[in-house]
């Protein structure tokens, strides 16, 4: 979804595809497909700048997104808010690391170190 | 044929034999991904049943269930190799020979172990894969330049994260 035509969507729409990311991400790493990944990494990034753009910044509309059960699409939504709601977003990375769910509870505990040593620094 | 008491539901093993290899990995790594959450103690196993083509993956679904180890016995196992398990590179390789570090030294027993065949391809993968927490770099690209200690760091600390070896 190019930049131009994320501007035209709504709040909800880019949630949705932001969700969507997240399974598509889950099964390229079972898959090993890691360009795919990547690509799609792209345009997750682009959908978090539209929603921080949009009036009061929309990321926090991907709070919701934190009892999907899909792992991926936990960890996308919780480094999306971490700006945004730093102390819910902590405690939830904290609970997808305790989770077992991997590589994803990996991630996310990988996340937390990164988030101690200042490399992590959400924006 | 995969037996468990409570939902959600386990990934399916299909009877017949899939066409490719890569398919035959999919499915063992679900199921091991699976087990690995419902995993939490002895006494809480659950019992997988499968077809006979999926027998040559036990072990490598098997070796996902380790509970973590200590750096001592994941570096004395790579003298005894075992299907399910592959050696890993504390150092990742691939960023240290393209940094030019020596091959002795990225190949120096304190730098290896053996752990899970599918623990080593999820970090691996981490490693791979950009990453909020590096500005949108993959790890890999984020330790270019990085010297031996700063890459031994993270080493450890994605085998923590990742389950394999002891905090």
């Amino acid at each position: 979804m190019k930049r131009a035509k994320l501007q035209d969507i709504t709040v909800s729409q880019l949630v949705e595809r932001f969700t969507g990311i997240g399974i598509e991400q889950d099964q390229a790493l079972l898959r090993r497909q890691y360009g795919k990944f990547n690509r799609l990494f792209d345009e997750m990034v682009a959908i978090e700048d539209e929603l921080k753009r949009r009036d009061g910044d929309q990321r926090r509309e991907l709070l919701s997104l934190y009892k999907h059960r899909n792992a991926q699409v936990r960890l996308n939504a919780i480094k999306a808010t971490l700006a945004v709601s730093p102390e819910i977003a902590r405690q939830a990375l904290q609970a997808l690391a305790d989770s077992r769910e991997y590589p994803q509870a990996g991630d996310a505990g990988m996340s937390l170190w990164n988030l101690e040593q200042g490399i992590f620094k959400p924006k | 044929m995969l037996r468990e008491l409570a939902a959600p539901p386990p990934p399916i093993i299909p009877r017949e034999r899939p066409p490719t290899a890569s398919e035959h990995y999919d499915i063992a790594r679900a199921t091991a991904r699976w087990l690995a959450q419902r995993w939490v103690a002895q006494e809480q196993r659950h019992v997988v049943e499968a077809p006979n083509w999926f027998l040559e993956y036990e072990p490598s679904v098997q070796a996902y269930l380790d509970p973590p180890k200590t750096l001592q016995e994941l570096q004395q196992a790579v003298s005894t190799p075992k299907p399910g398990y592959d050696i890993h590179h504390i150092v990742e390789k691939t960023s240290a020979e393209q940094d030019r570090f020596p091959r002795d030294m990225i190949n120096a027993p304190e730098n290896l172990v053996l752990i899970s065949r599918f623990k080593h391809w999820e970090i691996t993968g981490w490693y791979m894969t950009r990453n909020k927490d590096y500005d949108g770099l993959p790890p890999r690209d984020y330790l270019r330049g990085k010297d031996w200690d700063e890459r031994t760091r993270v080493g450890l600390r994605a085998l923590i994260q990742h389950g394999v070896l002891k905090p």
